[in-house]
């Protein structure tokens, strides 16, 4: 017999049959042999799959970052780790999306739930996400300097993501409403505005040259330069048309679309304080919305509520503000650090603020 | 050694074979997930041949070669290092699919 080898027993032991016809005694002991046995199987199992949850967490832990997130008094408060920063901020009902250094997280507001959701496997860049009813969109690329991006989609029902297309060098961030995606990319020297239904993989051309488009149902908007006029195109009839509303004029500070009404920041000329506005798309009444306001950022807008932040009193910090309708502008909360981004949807507002190192995203209410 | 503390060899053989079988059958399965989910990418470039073929010559490969792999071990079952090797493959696998269910879990 070699070394390491032991001797084979006589024949290949009987597993059940023969406890079963030995005396008791043997019985148990078979019994006794048998627990010890399973006992050491399951430490070696036990061995292994505590390895398995060791490197999970302390991947969790090391590498990927998650941020902290925690119930507030009427919503959540993420704070980033690690110095990473928080951006690209965007909600739609429940869902709150945004970029943590080049990751894409996802919190589910009704559960507290945070998801990581990107960068995919071998990516290291991303841009900030979009985010419709059902579906989520932003692109991923191996770095941020590289000539192509994929087009990323993440279905929250099914909590599945997927490749929708890929694109040339990403000239916009991308925009969603339902199944529609559009941005602005280059292949080349070719610069267009373009989409794609993330569902079937249908492409969109929507308009040769730069522009930042905005979607929502089936219209699109853009502009060249981040100044009117407009360029609006309705996806069912292909009509397009100039958008210019009344008390609109030079450059704007931020548009939103939604259900055929605009929001934005229009600068006053010559002076700091920017004025926020609303209008339909097909023309009719500017309404002032907020006037004069200092150190505006945003705005945004649902379709209902518009809101936005401005300086705090004296110049310090940030307040968030929000006005439905006709109704008069309130204060929806007040921090000692300025706003960098809102967002609004139904009754949610979530906005970002920088405290040293730490990013920290907080959520209200909005009273009904 | 395992005479010492009571253990039969190849009983303890036979759990480990059984518990690989069944641990890469969940490899695969949670695999696939991942893959589905496209959160993961198959970086064994054998295996992504066969996952890309489709779930059956992924499936008929993967539980094909452990047990082709869990009968030599058997066959060697005469040899301490049989049993040994079953001890770290079971070990290796248990950490995987701990790992992979995990995961899933927190998605």
């Amino acid at each position: 017999m070699t070394e390491g080898q032991v001797e084979a027993p006589a024949a290949a032991p009987s597993l059940e049959g023969s406890v079963a016809s030995q005396p008791p005694d043997c019985r148990a002991q078979g019994h006794a042999t048998w627990a010890r046995t399973l006992v050491a199987a399951a430490v070696v199992l036990a061995v292994g799959a505590s390895v398995g949850a060791l490197s999970f967490f302390v991947e969790r832990a090391l590498w990927l970052h998650p941020p902290v997130t925690t119930r507030s008094a009427d919503g959540w408060r993420v704070e980033s780790r690690h110095g990473r920063r928080f951006s690209g901020l965007a909600l739609c009902g429940e869902r709150l999306i945004w970029q943590n250094g080049p990751s894409i997280e996802l919190l589910d507001l009704a559960a507290g739930k945070l998801r990581l959701l990107g960068p995919g496997p071998g990516m290291r860049a991303t841009w900030a996400p979009a985010i419709g009813e059902r579906y989520a969109v932003w692109f991923e690329a191996v770095s941020g300097k590289a000539s192509t991006a994929d087009v990323i989609a993440y279905d929250s029902v099914v909590g599945r993501r997927w490749k929708v297309a890929e694109i040339g060098e990403v000239y916009s961030l991308p925009s969603l409403s339902g199944t529609t995606a559009v941005w602005c990319s280059a292949n080349g020297s070719a610069t267009a505005v373009s989409g794609v239904d993330i569902v079937t993989g249908e492409r969109l051309a929507i308009a040769d040259g730069y522009g930042s488009p905005h979607i929502s149902q089936e219209l699109v908007v853009w502009s060249a330069h981040d100044a009117w006029p407009l360029t609006a195109r309705d996806l069912t009839s292909n009509r397009t048309w100039s958008v210019v509303p009344a008390a609109a004029g030079g450059r704007f500070a931020q548009i939103v679309l939604a259900q055929r009404v605009l929001a934005w920041g229009q600068p006053a000329v010559g002076g700091s304080a920017t004025s926020v506005m609303k209008a339909g798309v097909g023309g009719g009444t500017t309404q002032v919305v907020a006037a004069a306001v200092a150190g505006l950022e945003g705005p945004a807008f649902d379709g209902t509520t518009v809101a936005w932040a401005q300086d705090g009193p004296a110049g310090a910090g940030g307040v968030v503000m929000a006005r439905r309708g006709e109704s008069p502008a309130f204060v929806v909360a007040t921090r000692s650090t300025p706003i960098l981004e809102v967002v609004v949807s139904g009754s949610t507002v979530a906005w970002l603020t920088q405290q040293g190192d730490v990013s920290v995203i907080e959520t209200g209410e909005l009273p009904r | 050694m395992m005479g010492r503390l009571g253990i039969d060899r190849q009983r303890l053989l036979v759990l480990l074979l059984v518990a690989l079988w069944l641990l890469n059958v969940a490899d695969l399965a949670l695999t696939r997930y991942a893959m589905w989910l496209g959160f993961a990418i198959e970086s064994n470039g054998v295996m992504d041949y066969f996952l890309r073929a489709g779930a059956a010559p992924a499936l008929a490969f993967k539980v094909g070669i452990v047990s082709v792999g869990a009968l030599l071990l058997w066959r060697l079952r005469a040899h301490r290092t049989s049993l040994l090797g079953a001890m770290a493959l079971c070990a290796v696998f248990a950490a995987v699919v701990t790992y992979q269910a995990l995961w899933a879990l927190t998605r």
